[in-house]
């Protein structure tokens, strides 16, 4: 079978020449410094990194993590509730349910964003609704604000909540709701006694399973956002294809990487303690 | 009687789920609606095809459709090829490298998509590649390949190595075991990860974003450009198309997963 082995370098070799060199090599141009001339002048050195530590790019992040927060607690706490809803029904009606709710988000992206600008935008439906109710709205803002790419965020990421809590309340004993509503236990109660202590560590693993990616989100931010809003993804967008401040965006994306890093370390400190 | 002692969740509740399913579905409906229809200057909304005709005459649409499938197919049978040879080597004895795929292919899953595709910018403008569509090819191949990776090593689990050595005692040479043994071993899995990774990468934007040359578009990145020029019904008309595509090929995956599923219990 030597012979046969053999052939399995052959991913190896281009794992590393694909995958790993790249990463290598963003993490030397973080180092390098941008040319006069916009070229890239590679002699080591840390100007990057001070110039990524400036006021307005940790504004830019700080806006992304508190987005990107925001996005993930109410993914999970809708979740909650829906798994919650879920497990009262019968079961094979449960999976009809599930998938109902996660079909559209298999839907390409640039699809569902597209809907739901033309939904809100000026022939859509939506400001009509609006002045049926008689809410006062700004036209210009109608398709590019900040609410909107929420609503992105949270209609793209939610399945990533969704499926594994409900993985979780599959495993749970739901007997024990039954025994506590038997016993006159209301839903506060329930849900304080029963359901959280056992489900908070899935819910966290959820709320970061949708935290992480919206960090580096770039696209619904960009469709649904406007100018005004810039999430991380957006400045990253920006430095490369924009204004071709490489080394500065090689640094940039470094910081993402290793806000991703700690996010994903605590998910799995988080799995282990499951 | 079972289902009577079923405890009831909080009604209220059922509002997320009604309230989801508006958000999520009310403005895909009104996209398929307003496909087929025109609004008149007078302000009312005409049935109409003419959109769909304007659809059909657009070579442009056609032509990014049809390199779409091209970088799908030809980067789904490559991931598919290199996750085979991972089975190979998966099946035999060989833990240096099954450590090796593990860690780079939770490196592909857990890395953002977009410092992903930076890195890969980076690295064909410092090697002098020209940007076209055979770096897109590479680029899903290379992000594919970790769900394809995934998914033979779910199965590889599942491997008797007793069934090799009764064949080498029949007799039966390395080509054979491989041929006979393996492979059909490994094909479901192969399978699912060929069809996951051209699913991936028919609908992938931000890799094809980056790095694809010009004039040679990928449909999402088509339709992204198109919308930055402004919305028109004749985009309501692609989108609905591409949506009913996706919307048929993902429910009778789905459906055949469950029947298969259900033959097995």
């Amino acid at each position: 079978m030597i012979k046969w082995t053999k052939l399995s370098w052959l991913t190896v070799v281009w794992l590393l020449f694909f995958l790993a060199l790249p990463l290598l090599l963003l993490v030397a141009l973080s180092f390098a410094q941008k040319g006069v001339y916009g070229g890239i002048d590679w002699t080591l050195n840390f100007v990057n990194y001070n110039r990524a530590f400036s006021w307005t790019h940790f504004r830019i992040f700080w806006r992304s993590v508190e987005w990107a927060f925001l996005a993930a607690l109410i993914c999970s706490v809708l979740s909650f509730g829906t798994c919650w809803i879920l497990m009262t029904v019968r079961s094979n009606l449960r999976v009809t349910i599930l998938g109902f709710l996660c079909l559209p988000a298999l839907i390409n992206v640039i699809i569902r964003l597209y809907a739901l600008k033309n939904f809100v935008g000026t022939n859509g439906p939506w400001p009509q609704i609006l002045d049926l109710l008689s809410i006062p709205y700004d036209p210009q803002a109608l398709t590019a604000n900040p609410y909107l790419v929420l609503i992105g965020f949270i209609l793209s990421y939610w399945p990533w909540a969704l499926l594994p809590l409900y993985a979780s309340f599959e495993r749970m004993d739901f007997a024990l709701v039954e025994a506590a509503q038997d016993l006159r236990a209301n839903f506060l109660q329930v849900f304080r006694h029963i359901l959280w202590p056992q489900l908070k560590l899935p819910c966290l693993s959820s709320f970061l399973l949708v935290f992480i990616p919206c960090l580096g989100e770039f696209v619904i931010p960009d469709i649904l956002g406007g100018a005004k809003s810039m999430n991380f993804g957006n400045l990253l967008v920006d430095k490369f294809l924009k204004s071709r401040d490489w080394p500065l965006g090689a640094s940039l994306s470094i910081i993402l990487i290793i806000g991703v890093v700690i996010s994903f370390s605590f998910q799995k400190m988080n799995e282990e303690r499951q | 009687m079972s289902q009577a002692t079923r405890s009831s969740a909080p009604p209220s509740l059922w509002t997320i789920i009604v309230m989801m399913s508006l958000i999520l579905y009310v403005p895909l409906i009104w996209l398929a609606w307003g496909s087929f229809h025109e609004l008149q200057s007078d302000g009312k909304w005409v049935f109409t095809l003419r959109w769909y005709g304007e659809l059909w005459g657009d070579q442009l649409v056609w032509q990014s459709l049809s390199n779409s499938f091209y970088v799908a197919f030809i980067s789904s049978c490559i991931s598919t090829f290199l996750g085979a040879i991972v089975g190979l080597s998966m099946t035999q004895e060989s833990i240096w490298q099954k450590k090796f795929i593990q860690v780079s292919t939770s490196i592909s899953l857990a890395l953002p998509e977009i410092v992903f595709s930076i890195s890969l910018l980076l690295f064909f403008f410092i090697l002098n590649i020209p940007l076209s569509l055979n770096t897109v090819i590479l680029a899903h191949a290379l992000f594919s390949f970790a769900f394809v990776a995934m998914t033979v090593t779910a199965r590889c689990c599942l491997f008797d190595q007793a069934q090799v050595e009764a064949a080498r005692d029949l007799g039966a040479n390395d080509t054979q075991i491989i041929l006979k043994i393996i492979l059909p071993f490994l094909s479901p899995a192969l399978f699912t990860g060929w069809v996951l990774s051209f699913l991936i990468s028919f609908d992938d934007f931000l890799l094809a974003f980056f790095l694809n040359g010009i004039g040679s578009d990928t449909w999402p990145v088509k339709l992204y450009s198109a919308m930055r020029a402004g919305l028109s019904p004749k985009l309501n008309a692609l989108t609905s198309c591409m949506m009913l595509i996706s919307m048929v090929i993902l429910l009778s995956f789905f459906y055949l997963r469950f029947r298969k599923g259900k033959e097995a219990t």
